[in-house]
């Protein structure tokens, strides 16, 4: 480390720098998104040619042909960088301690680029997160940080290169709360969006604050739109969960082929996305001006069916073969033809609802995102960024949670877990994390046999009080209102001494913390060392003895809740070595 | 190591800059050469492929405002209405008033006999924001308003609309023509007539002025007047002006209460036109008697009174008695009009002799 930096955090604390050097990632993250965003044009100009229908020669060939380029340069070079980028920055947090090999953030420049410019049927954004976290993941690493420091890193990055690539630093912040880091605390916090916010401010400087979609005016007015919106929420569910389950069987089928295999799956996948390509284009790629088109009625219902429906085979090909790029473009394709498709039919038979079809597409790419990406606070958020518009926040919420609640009740594992498992890494499911019943320590206390001693009593009245209650660790309250623990033995020790007359706070107590019923029951094992049995006291009258809590009652509790057990299974299916 | 990090951030932030430039370059390249493929199909009369060029070039260029109104020009050229005007009102969304925007958005509406939201529309344009040429842009916007609304029968608000345009208008004669034939059609004479009679100041010699003025005053039956509109006019090639002047030529040479002709002339143009209503109830009693319902009694009636009134009519006798000139013209008006109600519109000397008949309230029964 050079005599500058050193000097430098020296004068910071490690907070302070590690916030000044989640600025660092976002602007390095910014560029380098901006990058691959030109970067993709560029290779569709060069493979597609500039039409937007490109020529039927060439929506065959480029995808076709790439697909062998890139098979041959994940394989041979770059191998981390199949699939979409989000697992695998999970991964550097939960298992390589932030460690991403800075191979792999080119290997996804050139290969995302190169796939998603050709015409395969996947995103820039989750690419764009993988960039960002291998970034991070680099300059972390120049800058010798803290191991703890080093793997909290790469999701700080990741954060920066999704706002970059969806220019919503809010969407990107939550994304990653949500889905990769899984917890919030205000260290984290700060950095992430520090590092989103000046991602986008280097996005805008270079590609202006145009939004990824023009976004048609939106109102509800009228109640029974509602019921509309929860239509367009039960076929986005449907649709999520046939998504899930395309891409859940066809992957581990292609992967389970001949390894000689692997290296014509992107080519065919891309063959097949041309022929679809000759009817229907707008599969091709990333397709964000054809959401932009959906938004605007420029379809039928039809066709926005039809594209939904080609959209979804295209994406499974794509991706399934290990063709590198993201998933969150092709869900939000799938949304809004959906959602435009929806509202398009409710406006046939029901002409009296006056919501524009721009509306539908919007919910729509939430709804996909919540029901497919399992992400649904992300998903509401992302709609109210993208749109501006705080009108739309019922349908979104309304729409977003039938699409979640079809999407787990018929695929139970969310994608990217499905995702990890099949590549053989457990990594930690957010969708359960968020969902465990935290244990608290009124979930393992019992009543106390009797009031608690008083430090100004004696030592012999304490005995008086105390006997016949069978209990080994006795508890005591001072007129402060602090506990403290002292053992029947001791006391019996201290009269056998002559001492009964002293003052139990005189007998030797031992101080220990209270507790109280809402406490986390981790906060209880935090203190149990102090004494055996802990104190459980109202949070307005501190000499309120509420419950009491030991070792046994702790361990209890967690064998009720049956944690025990599933810890267990989960490790059971753990590979071998 | 900082100082490292900061050469490679400025390093970084170059090679982007020069990165994003030439792209951003070859994007208005693509736009500039697709928006010219869009206009080329255009001009060829193949709108589909004009509109695929134009979405093409907006994606290369979507702020540039030229292009969207091209696109909307295909997609309307190409008939997809529908789609234009949902793109349109995309565009509406963000510039509310822009003149160029609610003009293609009434014309839509209009196309589609949405009266009442082509009218809004054609107000927007009418008092919205124009990039050049606002006056005249919000005159052809009325224009087309005023055409709208007469097309479907909206006299009075189609009249209140020609007089702010007449009260705006630049003394142009080409616009006081239009606005005079709108007036025209809008039924309202009097203003159709200053409308012409204060441009012919400036160009007294205009014939479709002069034919305009003419039939302005033919309708306000000043058949005199028009008659000398219409003279100056000459033919111009209108079928209209042309009938017009010789209808007014029959009026003004063949009105028997026309105070300013001698008696002998007015008890000859009485007689002819006993005559010619004569006639003309004849052949109308000829056509209704082989109709199923028969000749009706009122036509008989009239038929009756023409014979009484032709052995009483006699040059000598009408020059001596007023009156009986009267009455003997009001009989052949009445007859015209039974006529026309029974037997159709009447042409040449019968319809003069209708059109006199109703100039003149002292020979109505």
């Amino acid at each position: 480390m050079s005599a500058p930096t050193a000097r430098l955090r020296r004068a910071l604390p490690e907070q302070q720098f590690f916030l000044l050097l989640a600025i660092v990632i976002g602007v390095f993250s910014g560029l380098a998104v901006v990058c691959f965003r030109i970067a993709i044009e560029w290779f569709r100009l060069w493979l597609l040619g500039s039409a937007l229908v490109p020529p039927a020669r060439r929506m065959l060939l480029a995808p076709t042909l790439i697909g062998l380029v890139i098979a041959i340069l994940v394989i041979r070079f770059f191998p981390r960088t199949r699939g979409s980028g989000v697992n695998q920055t999970k991964g550097a947090l939960y298992i390589s301690d932030g460690f991403i090999p800075f191979n792999t953030v080119i290997g996804k420049f050139l290969t995302a680029g190169a796939a998603i410019g050709s015409g395969h049927s996947l995103g820039p954004e989750d690419p764009s997160l993988q960039i960002g976290a291998g970034l991070a993941s680099l300059i972390g690493r120049k800058l010798h940080l803290s191991r703890e420091r080093l793997r909290l890193v790469a999701p700080v990055g990741a954060a920066a290169g999704l706002a970059a690539a969806f220019n919503s630093p809010i969407t990107a912040v939550l994304f990653v709360i949500e889905e990769v880091i899984g917890r919030w605390s205000a260290g984290i916090l700060g950095s992430v969006v520090l590092a989103a916010v000046s991602s986008v401010v280097v996005e805008r400087w270079f590609l202006g604050e145009a939004p990824l979609f023009r976004i048609p005016a939106i109102s509800l007015n009228h109640p029974g739109e509602l019921a509309a919106y929860a239509v367009l929420g039960l076929v986005g569910g449907v649709a999520a969960v046939v998504f899930q389950k395309l891409i859940g069987f066809t992957r581990p089928l292609l992967k389970a082929l001949p390894r000689w295999s692997q290296y014509f799956q992107p080519a065919v996948a891309g063959f097949f996305i041309g022929l679809i390509g000759l009817r229907f284009p707008q599969v091709m790629g990333a397709g964000y001006e054809f959401i932009d088109q959906a938004m605007h009625d420029q379809y039928t219902w039809q066709l926005l069916g039809l594209l939904a429906g080609f959209k979804i085979l295209a994406t499974t090909l794509s991706f399934s073969s290990g063709t590198p790029g993201g998933l969150f473009a092709p869900t939000l394709f799938i949304g809004a033809m959906l959602g435009g498709a929806v509202g398009s039919v409710e406006r046939f038979f029901f002409p009296h609802l006056t919501v524009p079809i721009g509306a539908y597409a919007l919910v729509g790419m939430g709804t996909l995102f919540a029901g497919f990406l399992r992400a649904p606070m992300t998903s509401v958020f992302m709609i109210l960024e993208i749109s501006g518009n705080y009108g739309i926040i019922l349908p979104v919420i309304i729409s977003n949670a039938i699409a979640y609640l079809i999407s787990r009740a018929f695929q139970r594992t969310p994608i990217f877990d499905l995702l990890s498992i099949q590549d053989g890494v457990h990594l930690p499911s957010m969708e359960e994390e968020r969902e465990t019943t935290i244990l608290r320590v009124e979930d393992a206390m019992r009543s106390p046999r009797f009031p608690p001693l008083l430090t100004t009593n004696s030592v012999a009245d304490s005995i008086a009080l105390a006997e016949g209650g069978g209990e080994e660790h006795l508890l005591a309250v001072d007129p402060v209102g602090n506990w403290y623990g002292v053992g029947w033995s001791r006391l019996l020790e201290r009269q056998r001494a002559l001492a009964g007359d002293q003052a139990l706070s005189e007998a030797g107590l031992t101080p220990v913390p209270a507790l109280h019923p809402d406490h986390p029951l981790d906060v209880a094992l935090r203190h149990i060392h102090a004494f055996a049995v802990l104190p459980v006291v109202h949070r307005v009258n501190l000499h309120e003895l509420i419950g009491v809590v030991s070792v046994q009652d702790i361990v209890e509790a967690y064998r009720r809740a049956g944690n025990g057990g599933e810890d267990l299974k989960v490790s059971e299916n753990l590979p071998a070595g | 190591m900082l100082a490292l990090v900061a050469a490679i951030a400025i390093l970084f932030f170059f090679v982007t800059s020069l990165a994003v430039a030439s792209y951003h370059a070859k994007e208005s390249q693509l736009a500039r050469d697709w928006e010219a493929k869009g206009h080329a199909f255009l001009r060829a009369a193949q709108p589909a492929r004009a509109v695929e060029a134009f979405q093409t070039a907006l994606h290369y260029d979507p702020a540039a405002q030229d292009l969207r109104y091209a696109m909307v020009d295909s997609l309307l050229a190409a008939g997809r209405s529908e789609q234009a005007r949902s793109y349109l009102l995309g565009l509406w969304d963000r510039q509310p008033a822009n003149g160029v925007i609610n003009l293609d958005l009434a014309r839509i509406a209009a196309s589609r006999s949405e009266v009442a939201a082509a009218t809004r529309y054609y107000h927007n344009a009418i008092y919205g924001v124009w990039d050049s040429a606002a006056p005249e842009h919000r005159t052809a916007a009325r224009l087309e308003l005023i055409t709208l609304l007469l097309r479907h029968n909206a006299q009075r608000e189609a009249d209140a609309e020609l007089l702010a345009l007449a009260a705006n208008a630049s003394a142009s004669p080409e616009l006081s023509r239009k606005v005079g034939n709108l007036f025209l059609q809008a039924g309202d004479q009097d203003n159709a007539f200053h409308q012409f009679a204060a441009a012919l100041k400036s160009a007294p010699d205009d014939p479709e002025l002069l034919a305009g003025a003419g039939k302005a005053a033919f309708y306000q039956a000043r058949y005199a007047l028009a008659l000398g509109f219409l003279h100056k006019a000459g033919t111009a090639g209108d079928p209209e002006t042309e009938r017009l002047r010789e209808l007014t030529r029959l009026i003004v040479e063949s009105d028997p209460l026309d105070r300013d002709v001698s008696w002998q002339v007015r008890s000859r143009r009485t007689l002819a036109a006993l005559a010619q209503a004569d006639a003309r109830m004849q052949q109308c009693a000829a056509q209704l008697s082989s109709s199923p319902e028969g000749v009706p009694a009122s036509v008989g009636d009239v038929l009756t009174r023409l014979a009484e009134a032709r052995k009483h009519a006699h040059a000598a006798a009408l020059r001596r008695d007023p009156d009986l000139l009267l009455s003997i013209s009001a009989l052949a008006f009445s007859a015209e009009e039974t006529a026309a109600r029974y037997c159709g519109p009447p042409q040449g000397l019968d319809e003069a002799l209708l059109l006199i008949g109703r100039q003149h309230p002292e020979a109505r029964p």
